[in-house]
């Protein structure tokens, strides 16, 4: 009798609790747990590229060479790269975007993911945007999986790219993709890192864009590429986006190969690998940059995979000096 | 708060669960109680603690309180107790239906994000009861009805206007497998449970969508 009382008391105590929750919140409500995107708020700066509104910021004078970034994921922002807005004072014309469902980008729904043409195109297009004329010259600076997008684009029109750096890229083919996957991507079962990130499935589950963006900023806890990542600035991970993107890739294997036509660029490439990312290093930086014909290959000591980030204090001399080079 | 009130009724009327895989065929005449130990992979690499109690002898109805754990360096930082009982609402010879209902609270605290939620979880389970041994299918819905999240400074540093407070509701996973046991002598049993999971809506789901454990069970 003593047990059952036990049993009631119990359950008396969770429906206390369930019921004392006053002003319960929607986590699909916009602007609670991620901020808003230019869909939802007018005032932050966008342009729109292919029926696609994008969140895009500018720095120095748009007469200059433009220096356009792409960020890392798909599904990161620019947030991480912003220490490149220095190179303003550099006389380049520095053009930030948040890609298609990711940042304070507009969010797409999963279909809209379709092939990895839609990054070229979106990138032909902001590019199409910024320049002035055909003598402005455009240089790429991207990380991760922005540097696959610059290689993807320079490898259909090398033409249109006076320059490039590139930091990270996964691969230039998925094979390579794959290869650095199983390296950066491995959870160890029971360690408290690998527990967090699939502990909180319980916990968070939807259709919405708003709370599966925050789920996935949760689940960056269990990031293990060198830096630290409760340190990284971000505004909002796009968890469709990031999803849709890697389900395509491993779908369309063969059209993830933007190597064909890199022989034919002449010229250098600036291309970065850091310290402390384990799973990427030396040999795997030379087996992705052997593709183009000209690399300048260099180690950003005192960091991890988020170069542009955390070693920029020491990536940034080697950008002056291979700019004043090309230029 | 309709679908607290939803869940309260539920809750009330199911009396509540067990993950235990429990032959009912296999408990002796004078026993009312058992203790059982788990180990296996249900959202993370979990360990669990399991009292139940027969609450009458002559209706087949075990109340059970239960606490899980999964692995890592922080102790209590994550964990789960449900409270809840099963209670058999068919039978045909050695075929049984048994219906489990839980009310449960979890916690999850990273370096990002604390979160304390409240929820439900309700299964049916169907199958062969025998002496030694019972196999049952299960298939069974978890709701985090409510969850308070509090927000880390990481995460305020990155958006100040983050709202910390209580969602309702955050998540629901169904979950369907199949569950068994094997009687070791007339005290023990091993059991079993083992399925996949898939989360309600367009959500992809776990990052691994499957559940798996085994126990020991004491009846006394």
């Amino acid at each position: 009798m003593k047990i059952q009382c036990l049993f009631k008391t119990a359950a008396l105590i969770f429906v206390f609790f369930l019921t004392s929750c006053s002003g319960e919140l929607d986590m699909n409500e916009p602007g609670l747990l991620v901020p808003l995107t230019v869909m939802e708020d007018s005032s932050i700066p966008s342009i729109t590229i292919n029926g696609v509104k994008l969140h895009s910021e500018t720095f120095g004078d748009p007469q200059d060479p433009i220096l356009l970034m792409l960020h890392g994921g798909p599904g990161a922002d620019y947030r991480s790269l912003l220490n490149f807005k220095e190179l303003a004072d550099e006389g380049l014309f520095v053009v930030f975007y948040d890609q298609m469902g990711s940042g304070l980008s507009q969010r797409l729904d999963e279909s809209a993911y379709s092939a990895v043409q839609i990054y070229i195109d979106e990138l032909d297009g902001v590019i199409n945007h910024y320049k002035k004329d055909t003598e402005q010259k455009v240089l790429l600076a991207g990380h991760s999986w922005g540097a696959m997008l610059a290689t993807a684009y320079v490898n259909q029109k090398p033409e249109n790219i006076a320059g490039l750096i590139l930091s990270e890229p996964g691969g230039f083919t998925w094979d390579q993709v794959s290869d650095y996957f199983s390296r950066s991507l491995q959870l160890q079962i029971g360690n408290e890192q690998t527990n967090d990130f699939v502990y909180q499935d319980q916990f968070i589950t939807s259709d919405e864009h708003e709370a599966l963006d925050y789920k996935l900023a949760l689940a960056s806890v269990a990031s293990d590429t060198g830096d630290d990542p409760t340190q990284l600035p971000f505004w909002r991970y796009g968890a469709v986006c990031s999803s849709a993107s890697l389900e395509l890739a491993q779908a369309n294997q063969a059209d993830m190969d933007f190597t064909q036509n890199l022989a034919n660029y002449p010229t250098k490439v600036l291309f970065a690998y850091s310290e402390l990312n384990q799973a990427y290093g030396k040999e795997h930086a030379e087996l992705v940059s052997a593709f183009y014909p000209s690399v300048n290959l260099v180690e950003i000591s005192g960091c991890g995979h988020e170069i542009p980030h955390f070693g920029w204090e020491n990536f940034r001399p080697l950008i002056l000096e291979y700019l004043q080079e090309i230029m | 708060m309709k679908n607290i009130f939803c869940a309260f009724i539920l809750f009330c009327f199911a009396q509540t669960a067990m993950t235990q895989s429990l032959n009912w065929e296999a408990i002796p005449e004078e026993s009312r109680h058992l203790t059982a130990l788990s180990i296996g992979y249900d959202f993370g690499l979990t360990t669990q603690l399991t009292y139940g109690y027969q609450i009458k002898k002559d209706k087949p109805i075990f109340a059970t309180i239960d606490f899980s754990k999964p692995a890592g360096a922080d102790f209590l930082d994550d964990f789960k107790v449900r409270i809840g009982a099963q209670v058999q609402l068919y039978q045909v010879n050695n075929f049984k239906v048994i219906a489990k209902g839980y009310g449960l609270y979890r916690q999850h605290k990273t370096d990002f994000v604390s979160m304390a939620s409240f929820g439900s979880d309700f299964s049916l389970t169907a199958g062969l009861y025998q002496k030694k041994w019972h196999i049952a299918a299960e298939l069974g819905f978890d709701k985090a009805i409510a969850t308070k999240l509090k927000n880390g400074e990481i995460l305020t540093k990155n958006y100040s206007e983050i709202t910390d407070g209580w969602y309702v509701p955050t998540a629901g996973n169904f979950y369907y497998g199949l569950e068994g046991s094997k009687s070791l002598g007339q005290a023990f049993d091993l059991s079993f449970r083992i399925g996949a999971t898939r989360a309600e809506g367009k959500d992809e789901g776990a990052l691994l969508p499957v559940y798996a454990q085994f126990g020991l069970i004491w009846v006394w």
